[in-house]
């Protein structure tokens, strides 16, 4: 957090986590500038293949703009495919399915979000995106504190107690990752048990028999 | 809103420049967030001299491609493509270069509004021409103009107001025109009670009425 009247960065020099199995490098920008009035965030794939933009649609509405920034990028719209170079805009609709993939070396696209006619909020998973981030660079310190104030702040959201379940699950933590898994259950039992069902972060605690007592 | 569609896919070369602005939001048909693109002026600038403390908005800066220099503050910041800048409200800030620069807007606790000028743009431009140069009676003209094809449009209807003020038009339908604009998009209301255009009728009573 910062009230700095003005702030510089260049690309090269964002934060860089992950990357995660695809590939992908989060690279926080609202964060960095604590960005209040829109969503604003860079995703880098290294290697041509990785994935820089997640196959995913935004079902609760955000609008969302794409700017390749450097490399070349392939997106998937829908059933289409498009190539991008650098300084290709792309604008999806809510509900649209969208993608990209790194065509060249570190290939980076910038994000922009919000939703049309609301003020603006910053999402959830920013603040477990970070501590998953932090989990995988060992600073598992940083991650369980961010963990804390996520959950704090989100008490009776169920992707923050499922998010913590993971996190305590892969650091070996079974009682504490069961605990959060029943919480996370309790508050959307349909979802979590969706989730549960596929998640590789659960496989450590996969065959404790209260694991099977939260899956009933 | 159903028929629109799913996505849209354009470089900066593609979207019809208006002057050095590029208008990347009503090119994409974006209402969430501001978002256009700047190139040089003749004299080499790309972003004006100005604060936000007006609008409350926040800008974030990317300098898409080329090599342009910010002045922040009075501070000095070389600006290469890959660069972000990001502006609080009261930042006074500029740039100029060989530069396109894409900034992105919005006001913290506040959802986006913004005007689409579409068609009526040449008059707008027009207008505002002449509004440089002091030549308001012609201003007017090239706004009503535009109102004709499209009497709704709330920034032509503002402008209606502004110009046909300093026109020394001061009649009721100036007020009516400052009313439409105000209900066409609230934003104006505020806008007005700052505005220099409209000092010599900031007491008359219609002023205030029609910003009821």
């Amino acid at each position: 957090m910062t009230d700095q009247e003005w702030q510089v960065a260049r690309v090269e020099d964002l934060d860089r986590f992950g990357p995660n199995e695809e590939g992908t490098l989060w690279r926080p920008v609202r964060r960095r500038f604590d960005v209040r009035a829109f969503g604003v965030n860079a995703w880098t794939g290294a290697q041509p293949g990785d994935r820089v933009i997640e196959n995913h649609r935004e079902p609760d509405g955000p609008e969302e703009l794409y700017v390749v920034l450097t490399g070349r990028a392939t997106f998937e719209l829908g059933d289409e495919t498009r190539d991008a170079p650098t300084g290709t805009l792309v604008s999806v609709r809510p509900g649209t399915v969208r993608g990209a993939v790194a065509a060249e070396p570190e290939t980076t696209i910038l994000a922009v979000g919000a939703k049309a006619g609301e003020v603006f909020e910053p999402s959830l998973w920013e603040e477990w995106y970070l501590a998953d981030g932090y989990r995988r660079r060992g600073d598992l310190d940083r991650a369980r504190s961010l963990m804390d104030d996520l959950v704090a702040r989100a008490p009776d959201v169920w992707q923050a107690h499922y998010n913590r379940a993971c996190f305590e699950s892969v650091a070996g933590n079974t009682d504490e990752a069961l605990d959060a898994l029943r919480r996370a259950a309790e508050l959307n039992p349909e979802e979590v048990k969706r989730f549960m069902a596929t998640d590789s972060d659960l496989d450590p605690i996969r065959n404790d028999s209260r694991y099977a007592e939260v899956m009933a | 809103m159903n028929d629109e569609p799913k996505w849209t896919v354009a470089t900066i070369d593609e979207i019809e420049a208006r002057e050095a602005w590029i208008p990347v939001r009503e090119h994409l048909g974006i209402h969430a967030f501001g978002i256009n693109a700047y190139r040089p002026r003749e004299n080499g600038e790309i972003i004006n001299d100005h604060t936000e403390e007006g609008s409350g908005q926040e800008e974030l800066y990317v300098v898409l491609d080329g090599h342009a220099t910010f002045e922040l503050d009075g501070e000095e910041v070389d600006a290469p493509a890959g660069t972000l800048v990001f502006a609080r409200p009261a930042s006074q800030r500029k740039a100029s270069g060989d530069a396109t620069i894409l900034v992105i807007g919005g006001t913290p606790g506040e959802a986006h509004q913004a005007i689409d000028w579409g068609a009526s743009w040449p008059f707008h431009r027009e207008s505002l021409t002449a509004y440089g140069e002091h030549r308001y009676a012609d201003a007017l003209e090239a706004v009503k103009q535009g109102l004709a094809s499209n009497p709704d449009h709330p920034g032509l209807n503002y402008n209606y107001a502004c110009f046909a003020t300093l026109a020394g038009e001061t009649s009721d339908v100036t007020f009516e025109h400052l009313r439409r604009a105000v209900e066409l998009f609230p934003p104006f209301r505020a806008q007005a009670r700052e505005d220099d255009d409209f000092a010599s009728v900031r007491d008359d009573e219609r002023f205030e009425d029609a910003l009821r």
